[in-house]
Formats: C-alpha cells, structure tokens, sequence
C-alpha cells in the first residue's frame, strides 16, 4: 500500500484492526514515517483550529494598520502640524491639488475593475458519474468551457433545483450580459445560505452591480463582505477603495 | 480605553476578542517595539515578534490551560523576549549587549515547543490558504467530521466516494508544497509529539 495513503487512512480512521496493529508496529520503528504522520496531523490541526486562522488575521490587521499610522507621511503630517503651520497650508493647497488631479484621471475606470477582478468560475471536476442528473450537468458543464453560455444554461435549467447549477447559470447569465437574471440566480445561491457557493455568489452579486454600473449597489455590496470573513474579504476593501 | 485584568485577556485572547487584542495592542506594544529596536531589531521586526509571541500565548491558553500568575505585561514582555533571543540567534547576532527594558519572569523552557510549533503552524496555514477555494473548503468539511454524504450534499457532488478523491488530493497537494518550501527543513519537528501522545493512548 502507498505509505502516504497508508498514513492518512490511519488518521482518518479507516483502517481495520490488523491494518492498525501493523501500522502502529511500523510507525513504532519507522522514524521517516513517524516524522510524515506527525507533519500531516499537525497540518490537519491547523486547518481544524479556526481560532488560529482568526487570530493570526486580527494580528495581521493590526501589524497593517500600525504600518500605516507610523508611514513617513503620517509622521511628517504630524511634524508639520506642530512646526510648521503657515508651510502645511501651503502644502496642502499642493496635495490636495494633486489629489484632486489623481482622482480625476484615476487608474481605474469601472472597465478596468471588472477585468481586474471578475473571473468566470472554473466548472467543478467531480461530473464523473453515470446517473442522468450527472450526465446533464456533465453536458452543462461542457458547453459552458466552449463559451456556449445559451446552450449551457438550457441544461442547467433542467437542474434547477440543485445549488451548483443556480450559480453556473449566473456566471451563463454575466456572460450574456443579462444582468438581472443572473442577480435573480446568485441571490438564489445566497439565500439557501446552505452551500459553499455562498461567498462566491455574494463576490459575484457585488461584480454584477458594478457592471451594471450600480454603484450604490456595489459600494454595500463589497462593504457587506469586506466586513466579513469572506475568501474574498481583502478585494472587496480594494474595490471600494477604487471605486469611491 | 477601556481596562482588562490579566483573567479578562487570557479569556479574550482565547476568544479573539477584537476589544480585548486592541487593548493589549495599544497598551503593550509601544514597550515590545522600544525593547527589541534597543536589541538591533526593527519596526517590522517588533511587530513579528508581538504577534509570535500572542499566538504562542493563545496555544498555551488553548491547548495547556496556561495560567498567567503574574502581570501580563511582564508575562507578554517574557515570551517577546525569548521570542527575539531566539530570532537573533538564528541570524547569529551578538548576545552580549542585550539590554531589558523590563521586569521578565524565566519561561525559557517552557516554551521553546510551542514557539517552534506556532512556527510550523504560521507555515502550513499560510500554504493551506494558497489551496484553491473548493480545495480548502473540502479540507475544513472533512476535518470538521462533517459526513461524507453531507460533504457531497454541500458541495453538490453526487458521489461520496469523489469527495473522498478530493480530499486527498488537495490533501497531497498541500503535503507537497509544504515539503517544497525551503522554510519547511529548518522547522522539521525533532520530537514527534503528536505520534506519541497518539501511540500512547
């Protein structure tokens, strides 16, 4: 048997009571295998300890945000502000030209955003079945990476009731540039809150907004899952930062 | 700002209570950076150690029910300050000058497992959330005991049996990147803990 499988059935529990006396007797004397089985569950222990995660991002949030408050600019804001009053007007009177001059020639137009951040979803790999619901969205699927958007959306369409083909059918629906149908099938995705599409149908809804040039609509949007814990948490911040 | 006493941060610490983190933040840190910027280290350097030093306070919390039976401050300021002997040990600078800024208690023995292991830790997570979102999604349904038939459900799969595939493909994929990082040699475990306490029970 592989080792490696042989290890992660023993963490996962799968192995009958021969197989386990012998892998305990093995890892015992094996020291490169008592090595690999300790890497692996630590691996599995810091991806099952969720405060970890948590915390190591407050942390890293905190680092940004003293970064940024003892940045030379903060620092020689401040220094001008004691020293230097009557000079700081002035240089405000120059930066905020500049600023005005930036802001009116920005970097990124709502064009650029878009192609900067929206990506149709990669179709799932797990089609592999033989039921008739699989071979279905196994057609779906394969129309979808031929850009057959229309053709695809039939198929999904017979599926309606499944999650993954309410959020394909949107990513088909931003493709057509038929915005509203695919608002209808992300909000579908997001109210079953049951699923793991939920944070990518809540990115997408935000994209779709700033496409249709929503603005408002995209601005709450991003705020809604920048304040989360969502994937996609650090562009969103990025994109009202452009956007405003 | 509001004031905590040493039960309230422990508990805070454990909970990832943003109020208590800001305190202690505020509080605390300007004393850390002064200690290592008067021991050759740096602005980023300080901010490293700080936050070593709160997640190998939070492991200790978790997983050793750590009692803190002195101040905090001089707890938070004993581990930074092994933290970054450490740290200046491995860039093999010169110990001789080193200079407190505080009172410290002696922790060094007890926490040269859970600084490396926070380590290690600080490496695999930071590969973990390279994983591809599906990957590190299947990854936390499986560790979480989540049924397979649940998983599929989820995840929209039909078949128990390709979620079992999934997971062990992000699974080696994860293993194998770990392993590529040149990182990973310098923080091989020597005492295989968690086998033993495994073998044992």
């Amino acid at each position: 048997m592989n080792t490696y499988k042989y290890i992660e059935d023993y963490i996962d529990d799968d192995l009958n009571r021969d197989e386990l006396k012998s892998f305990l007797d093995e890892v015992k004397d094996n020291k490169t295998m008592a090595a690999e089985l300790n890497l692996r569950m630590e691996i599995n222990s810091v991806i099952h300890d969720k405060g970890f995660s948590e915390l190591k991002d407050i942390l890293e949030k905190q680092k940004i945000s003293d970064r940024q408050n003892n940045s030379p600019i903060n620092i020689r804001r401040e220094v001008m502000k004691t020293w230097h009053m009557a000079a700081a007007s002035f240089a405000l009177v120059v930066v905020a030209g500049g600023l005005w001059y930036i802001l009116s020639n920005k970097p990124y137009t709502t064009e650029k955003l878009v192609g900067k951040y929206y990506k149709p979803a990669q179709p799932i790999g797990q089609v592999r079945g033989q039921a008739s619901g699989n071979e279905t969205l196994a057609k779906a699927f394969s129309l979808y990476k031929q850009n057959d958007y229309n053709n695809a959306l039939n198929y999904f369409a017979s599926l309606s009731n499944r999650i993954t083909s309410k959020f394909y059918s949107g990513i088909c629906y931003i493709e057509l540039k038929k915005y509203d149908d695919a608002i209808e099938s992300f909000k579908a995705v997001v109210d079953d809150n049951d699923n793991l599409y939920v944070e990518q149908a809540d990115w997408y809804l935000g994209l779709i907004y700033l496409m249709n040039n929503q603005k408002k609509a995209a601005i709450d949007q991003f705020n809604k899952i920048s304040a989360g814990d969502s994937y996609y948490a650090g562009q969103a911040k990025e994109i009202v930062k452009y956007i405003r | 700002m509001r004031e905590f006493n040493t039960t309230d941060i422990s508990d805070g610490i454990k909970e990832r209570n943003s109020d208590v983190l800001d305190f202690i933040y505020k509080k605390y840190f300007y004393q850390i950076k002064a200690f290592v910027k008067k021991n050759s280290g740096s602005d980023e350097d300080a901010q490293d150690v700080y936050q070593d030093a709160i997640l190998v306070i939070y492991q200790k919390l978790t997983k050793e029910n750590l009692k803190i039976d002195c101040s905090f401050n001089t707890y938070l300021y004993s581990v930074c300050r092994l933290i970054w002997l450490k740290k200046l040990e491995k860039r093999k600078k010169e110990l001789n000058f080193f200079a407190d800024s505080e009172n410290f208690i002696n922790i060094d023995g007890e926490l040269d497992y859970w600084y490396e292991l926070n380590e290690r830790y600080q490496l695999y997570q930071e590969h973990f959330k390279r994983l591809s979102f599906n990957c590190q999604k299947i990854l936390e349904l499986f560790l979480a005991k989540i049924p397979l038939k649940e998983i599929a459900r989820i995840l929209g799969l039909k078949s128990e049996l390709y979620v079992k595939k999934r997971k062990h493909i992000c699974k080696e994929k994860l293993v194998e990147n770990i392993k590529k990082d040149p990182k990973y040699n310098s923080l091989r475990v020597v005492d295989n803990q968690f086998v033993s306490e495994t073998i044992k029970s």
